[in-house]
């Protein structure tokens, strides 16, 4: 591609320009800065989202790996001080994870989870604070004791996640963001962000909860840095029918809503709710082994990037999950039986045969077998004795605000 | 047993924090003076397990594998519960690692493993 009347260049001095422009000054002609991938136009970019998607996929791999290796080294640690550094490296691999997750999001997958289960809200408010940069910021609230099913569980906490993210970013450094979770008369769960930051411009304002709603199209366009997490946040929302709505604090300060349906929501019996398959996932087979499903995908993705018709979507979304085992990928059938005896209730509430059309959504699930099961109580030495579970069950909703406010001072 | 969800990582459960204000050892043994339930119900989950169980007295390293958390974050939790009095965190002395009533301890434990 470079002109014949100069010297070519070497691989290597192509590829220091291509990564370091200041480079292209001393070395060749500035003709010779061609965008790198120039081929066939319509093929490049119909290829583009899957090659996204493929390394976001072994980003995904690799952050998990090393999180798992951290673990084990944070386990054994015993000094302070190398824990610390250890810490840090720790939250970088999670937001590396989170971007990666992210990017999956954008491109209009579904981000298979590593280890799906039933997420208490307090561990989704923490799930979701431990992947943003200033998490020591985060107060937990009052949070009901319900969980969210295994199914929506980590979508709700990278909601979660985006809007912490922004309450954090947007407020004063010594601030604290204020995440609580109450029960509405409907029976879904009402997830609250509350910050003391500047708000948001009135006029944006309804912009971004239009775009919140699906009813507009993302401000991608003007600047693609600007309101990414909300994006993300909106694909989300509307694959899992989450409301979810930014407002402004009259006393200063920005207040991010979630409604999170009851179909979502399930009952969380304390030690319980863990299932076997609860160590650390070290082997991120299925992301990798996974096919590139090319047209299917980018087709979806094109629609979903393109289009904010909101009856459309979520279904597509959904449909993209139960797609999964009939692309001739054993991936997800593997993974089933690999993750211990837990009931895959996903594959059976978004079965391929249920109408693709119209407003499929995931039932309300019964109570889990898991679950069900030890509700008498005392069975195992580590749960409650009966009478204080019951005395705190009682006396939780009456206690006064300053306990709940998370960690101890 | 509460296990965390992995991706409730250690560093949130402690703020980031890996300080404590006194030394805990792994064998410092911890207590709660007084139950309180009301108290309990107000806790984040793994304080709250680490009250519940330290309602016999135990040591540190005890209520780590107890309460399924790793020893760095159990050390954090207990000094924060300490820190209110709602924990007792017993001190003992023991002037060297060959200290009589350590030596006696670990006898003790040795035999209860055995």
């Amino acid at each position: 591609m470079g002109p014949s009347s100069r010297r070519r260049a070497t691989w290597r001095q192509r590829a220091a320009r291509w990564l370091d422009p200041t480079v292209a000054q001393w070395a060749v002609a500035p003709q010779e800065t061609a965008p790198p991938p120039p081929p066939p136009e319509d093929r490049a970019d119909s290829l583009w989202p899957a090659i996204c998607e493929q390394f976001a996929l072994r980003i995904l791999a690799s952050a998990y790996q090393m999180g798992s290796h951290l673990e084990a080294v944070e386990t054994d640690e015993q000094d302070p001080e190398r824990l610390e550094r250890l810490y840090r490296i720790d939250h970088a691999n999670t937001r590396i994870r989170r971007h990666a997750e992210n990017l999956q999001v954008l491109l209009g997958r579904r981000v298979e989870d590593a280890n799906p289960q039933t997420v208490t809200l307090v561990d989704v408010a923490r799930a979701a604070s431990s992947a943003i940069e200033y998490y020591p910021r985060i107060r937990v609230g009052h949070v009901v004791d319900l969980g969210v099913v295994e199914f929506a569980a980590d979508d709700v906490i990278r909601v979660l996640t985006e809007l912490l993210d922004n309450a954090t970013r947007f407020s004063p450094p010594s601030s604290s963001v204020i995440v609580s979770a109450y029960v509405t008369e409907d029976g879904s769960v009402l997830l609250r962000v509350e910050d003391a930051g500047v708000g948001v411009n009135p006029d944006q304002l309804a912009a971004l909860n239009a775009m919140l709603a699906g009813n507009a199209p993302a401000p991608v366009a003007v600047d693609p840095a600007a309101h990414l997490g909300l994006v993300v946040v909106s694909h989300l929302a509307r694959a899992n029918h989450l409301r979810v709505s930014l407002t402004n604090r009259p006393s200063g300060g920005t207040t991010a809503t979630v409604l999170v349906p009851g179909s979502l929501l399930c009952e969380v019996v304390p030690g319980a709710q863990r299932g076997p398959a609860m160590t650390f996932p070290t082997e991120p087979t299925a992301p990798v082994s996974r096919p590139p499903t090319w047209n299917g995908n980018q087709q979806r993705s094109a629609q979903m990037m393109a289009s904010p018709d909101n009856t459309k979507s979520p279904t597509r979304h959904l449909t993209a999950l139960s797609a999964l085992p009939t692309d001739g990928n054993p991936g997800g059938q593997a993974r089933q039986s690999s993750t211990g005896g837990l009931p895959r209730r996903v594959r059976e509430s978004v079965r391929p045969d249920a109408s693709p059309a119209g407003t499929h959504r995931p039932q309300r699930l019964a109570a889990a077998p898991q679950h069900g099961g030890s509700t008498g109580g005392g069975s195992s030495p580590d749960a409650w004795p009966d009478e204080t579970a019951a005395f705190a069950a009682g006396v939780s909703d009456a206690q006064s605000a300053p306990l709940n406010e998370g960690h101890l001072p | 047993m509460p296990t965390q969800y992995w991706k409730v990582r250690p560093y949130v459960l402690t703020g980031g924090r890996t300080r404590t204000r006194q030394h805990l050892l792994v064998h410092t043994l911890v207590s709660v003076p007084y139950y309180d339930a009301v108290f309990a119900s107000g806790l984040l989950p793994e304080s709250r397990s680490l009250y519940e169980h330290a309602r016999k007295t135990r040591s540190v390293a005890e209520l780590s594998a107890v309460c399924g958390m790793s020893l760095g974050v159990t050390r954090v939790v207990v000094d924060d519960l300490a820190a209110t009095d709602r924990l007792q965190i017993h001190r003992d002395n023991y002037g060297s690692a060959f200290d009589y009533r350590l030596l006696e301890r670990l006898r003790d434990g040795l035999r209860q493993l055995a």
